[in-house]
This record gives structure tokens, sequence and C-alpha cells, in this order.
């Protein structure tokens, strides 16, 4: 107990007492804290943007005009069985003119087209989403059964047209997904190789010390100890450090990042402000973890005296 | 207390550090280890302390057979030898109390006994005024006394001086001469390493002369002969 109270001790004022080494090793491992935080934050992002971007697919049915609401209805009650389905909304025959005067802005041109008609010339439709991009094929499949073909305008085009685009999309959002978690290691990484390489240099510095710590009788484990204590406070002031630089940042470039994403209401800050303590923690793991085995390896190379 | 029977070192590059050494060293001797530079004498302060392994022979310190010394045993063999380098090594972050503390706090002595016996060793070395002053506020010769405050912190039964005077001018030491005769009187083993002729000559104590990594002189109460 007291040879463990010692360690702490040395280690406290080993931090203190090279200040100006210890400050430089904080900063450091701050800035390589804060580029991982950065680096994880720009991957939330890019998935949060890919998860709207999956939101914003539906597959939209539309029926002929013959086809009764209440038969819609049904047609989505069963499709909604299907594992696959989030939601199924049964869209009107007015719902549907509504939509598309809002598509076409109005226009003269459609009114007087349907004045012409004297009558709406479009059916009701179904607006189905799925869970996965990969569930619209098993939903496509579902329309294309033959006890719909009658009820369904353009079956054959309409779906296949649709699927060939899903197919694309799922193909495009996992590779982008893939790309950014490799692209988070790497960076994730290069950050842990330069903490490593900052606590090699600190330890460096200290050869001296620990071969004369090993010439007066000191275990490994005694020598060890206090550059241990020491590493975990350059992690634990860094961690700190990057959290107070983060939260600000984050509050600057928020609006910015808002507004390029515009309607995919992506919100960085209120992320990170909704997971502040988990974040704070993980920081602190992070950066003690990085700094406290660092140091483990590095003091192990001058230990042989 | 220190026994080599037939002690062989030799360094990766081929070169034989020490070659066939038989010595013994009684209880409570003063011995001068001397010989020019490359001789070996640094070499077998180091095998005595552990910090150099050798290639044949066997080493006993007190009844120890430190020869195939385990790496986790080292520190209880250093903490049983008092040693004095020519560069002092002194941790230059501590101050000289906590530098000659550190000797005892590594084999987890009380904190009560700590506060006992450094104020001890550090005035058997004149040092007492300026215990709480860091290694670069000193002089080398009084650096070097309280590296000898450290060696005596634990009461070792054996003190190795490798070159104690090395860095010092005459005066000083003479000092340090003096004290490790002390030392001596007090009932420590003392093994000097040393290449200087006067202080060998006026000790008028044992010398094992080394050269070429041989003994070629053992005196009871010898000379610098080379």
């Amino acid at each position: 107990m007291i040879t463990l109270w010692r360690m702490i001790t040395f280690g406290v004022q080993h931090f203190w007492r090279n200040i100006w080494l210890s400050l430089v090793t904080v900063l450091i491992v701050m800035l390589n804290l804060f580029m991982i935080s950065l680096v994880v934050g720009i991957n939330v992002v890019g998935q949060q943007t890919l998860t709207a971007v999956k939101e914003r697919v539906n597959l939209s049915v539309y029926f002929t005009t013959t086809t009764s609401e209440q038969k819609v209805e049904e047609i989505s009650q069963e499709v909604k069985k299907k594992p696959e389905v989030t939601t199924a909304v049964v869209v009107s025959r007015a719902e549907h003119l509504d939509q598309l005067r809002q598509a076409q802005g109005q226009s003269d041109l459609i009114n007087k087209a349907i004045d012409v008609l004297g009558e709406n010339p479009l059916g009701p439709g179904l607006v189905v989403t799925a869970k996965t991009l990969d569930g619209y094929n098993a939903i496509t499949d579902f329309f294309e059964q033959a006890k719909y073909a009658s009820i369904i305008e353009d079956v054959g085009n309409n779906f296949k047209t649709n699927q060939a685009l899903i197919d694309r999309l799922t193909v495009i959002v996992n590779r982008v997904q893939h790309a950014t978690w490799w692209l988070t290691l790497f960076f994730a990484s290069i950050a842990m190789l330069m903490v490593f390489n900052t606590l090699r240099v600190n330890i460096y510095a200290h050869r001296e010390e620990i071969g004369i710590m090993k010439l007066v009788g000191a275990s490994d484990s005694f020598v060890r100890g206090p550059f241990i204590v020491s590493s975990l406070m350059y992690g634990f002031f860094a961690a700190i450090l990057a959290m107070l630089i983060l939260l600000p940042v984050l509050a600057i470039i928020n609006p910015s990042l808002t507004n390029f994403f515009g309607e995919y209401n992506i919100d960085i800050f209120q992320y990170v402000r909704d997971r502040i303590l988990i974040m704070a923690g993980l920081e602190l793991a992070l950066g003690c973890a990085l700094s406290g085995i660092s140091s483990l390896f590095a003091v192990g190379k001058y230990l042989r005296v | 207390m220190v026994d080599l029977q037939h002690v062989t070192k030799i360094y990766p590059s081929h070169s034989i550090a020490l070659e066939d050494v038989t010595l013994h060293i009684e209880s409570g001797e003063f011995v001068s280890i001397v010989g020019q530079s490359g001789s070996g004498k640094t070499t077998l302060a180091k095998l005595i302390i552990a910090e150099e392994r050798p290639d044949r022979g066997t080493i006993m310190i007190g009844g120890w057979d430190i020869t195939h010394v385990k790496h986790h045993e080292i520190p209880t063999l250093r903490r049983q030898i008092g040693v004095v380098f020519q560069d002092f090594k002194l941790l230059p972050r501590k101050t000289l109390f906590e530098n000659v503390a550190f000797a005892l706090q590594v084999s987890a002595e009380t904190n009560d006994r700590i506060e006992t016996i450094v104020p001890q060793v550090l005035k058997i070395v004149g040092l007492e005024q300026k215990i709480g002053r860091y290694p670069d506020q000193i002089s080398g010769g009084e650096q070097q006394r309280v590296v000898i405050a450290r060696a005596l912190a634990h009461r070792p039964k054996l003190l190795v001086a490798d070159e104690p005077t090395g860095n010092l001018d005459s005066i000083n030491a003479q000092d340090i001469i003096n004290l490790l005769r002390k030392i001596n009187e007090f009932g420590t083993t003392v093994v000097l390493v040393t290449h200087n002729r006067e202080i060998v000559n006026m000790l008028r104590k044992r010398v094992i002369t080394l050269d070429h990594g041989h003994i070629i002189a053992d005196q009871t109460a010898g000379k610098y002969l080379l």
C-alpha cells in the first residue's frame, strides 16, 4: 500500500516538476484527441446524412382511377404485414392531385388539362417505406403479384426503374459507410501513433533517471508506476481540454453545417450535447488509456539496467 | 563477502573485458581495484552490482550466487550494496533529501524511518544544511557526498565506488576518500575502483591491479604499480 501511494506521489511530483514537458505532452495528446473527435464527428455526420437519405426513399404505388380507396386501404393493411415494411400510407385521389399541382407549381397547363378532362385523372396511391434499402425488392415483388396487375398503373416500368435506382443507392450507401469507417480508423490510428510517439519522446528525456532508479534498487514496477501516473494525468488533462475546445468549435460550425445539409436536418451540436457525459467519459478513457499504455511500453525499453 | 571464480566477460564486439579472473574479498576489507583505462576494472564493478552478467565463471556476494541472478531479483541485490558512481547519478528533479530517501523508499521503508535515517546520513557527509536543495544547486564534491549518503542509507555490508573521485579536484577527492575510510572503519567492506595513483598510494590498503582483463598483482598493503 505504501509503495502504491509512493508511486502515485512520485507520479504527481514528476508531472509538476517537469511542468513544461508535461504541458507540451498534454497539448499534443489533446490535439490528437481533438483530431480523433473531429474524425468521429465527421463520421457521425456522414452516417446521419446516409440515414436521412435512406429515410427519404420510399415506394409510391399508383392505382387506376377505378380502384376504390377502400381497396387501397386493404392492400395497405396487407403490405404492412410484411416484415420489411415500416409504413404504408394511403394517398387519396384528391391528395394525389394536390401533390401533382404542388409539384408543378400551380401551372396553368395542368389546371387547363384537368378542366378539359372534366374530372380528376389520377387514381389513389400508396406510399410504402421499408426498414432497409434491401427491403424494397421484397415489397416490389409483393406489388408485382398477378392479382394486382389490373389495378396498378404502369406496373412494369415504374417498378423496374425504382428497383434499379434503389439497387444503385444501396451500393453507394454501403460503400460510403465502409469508406467513412475506414477513414475514421485510419486517422484515429495516426493520432494514436502520434500520442505513442509523444510519450516515447517524453520518457526518452527521462531515460537516465530510469537507469539511476534501477541502479539504486528500484523494481521495474516501482520505476514504471510514477511514469504511468504522470501519463494518466496527461491523458486526463488532455481529454478535458479537448472537450472544452470541441464544444465551442462545434457551436461555431454547427449553423453552417445545418445550413449545408438543409432539409436533412443534421444538428451535430445537439447530437454531442445529448451525449456529453458519454463523450466526456470516452475522451477521458481514450486519453488515459492511450497515454498509460504508451508509457508502459516506452519505459520498458530503459528498464534493462 | 565478494568471491569471483574464473570470471570471463566478453562484450558483443568480441573485446575481452575480463578473462579468468579469480579473487576473494573478505568482509570488512578496503580493496582498491586499479588499472589503466580498458583494463576491466569498471566491468568488474558492474559484475558485482549485476549491471553486467559474466560469460563464464561464478560470482558470489555475501554467500549469494548472483552469476545467473534473475531480473526480478536484481533490485533486492542492489538494495544490499551501496554504489557510488563517477558521474554521481543523482535524480535531478529530486532534492538531496528525496534522493537519499529514494534508496529507502524502493525497499518500502516506513516514512518514520526515512525521516530519521536520511538526516543522519546527510549529517555524516556534512550536508545536513543543504537537505532541501536540488543537485544542480550544489558543487560536484557535494554531489558525490550525497551519492555516498544515498549508498549508506540502507546500511549496506558492501560499498562499491567506481571512480568516485574521477570528476573532482584533489581537495574534494581527498574528502571523499576520507569518507570512504570512515565508512570502512565502521565495518562496511569497500571496493574502490580507481586509476588515481596518489589516492591508492596514500591509502596503504589492499590493491588489486588489472591489466587487459587479467589480475597482474594482488598486494595486501600495496601501491599503484602501473
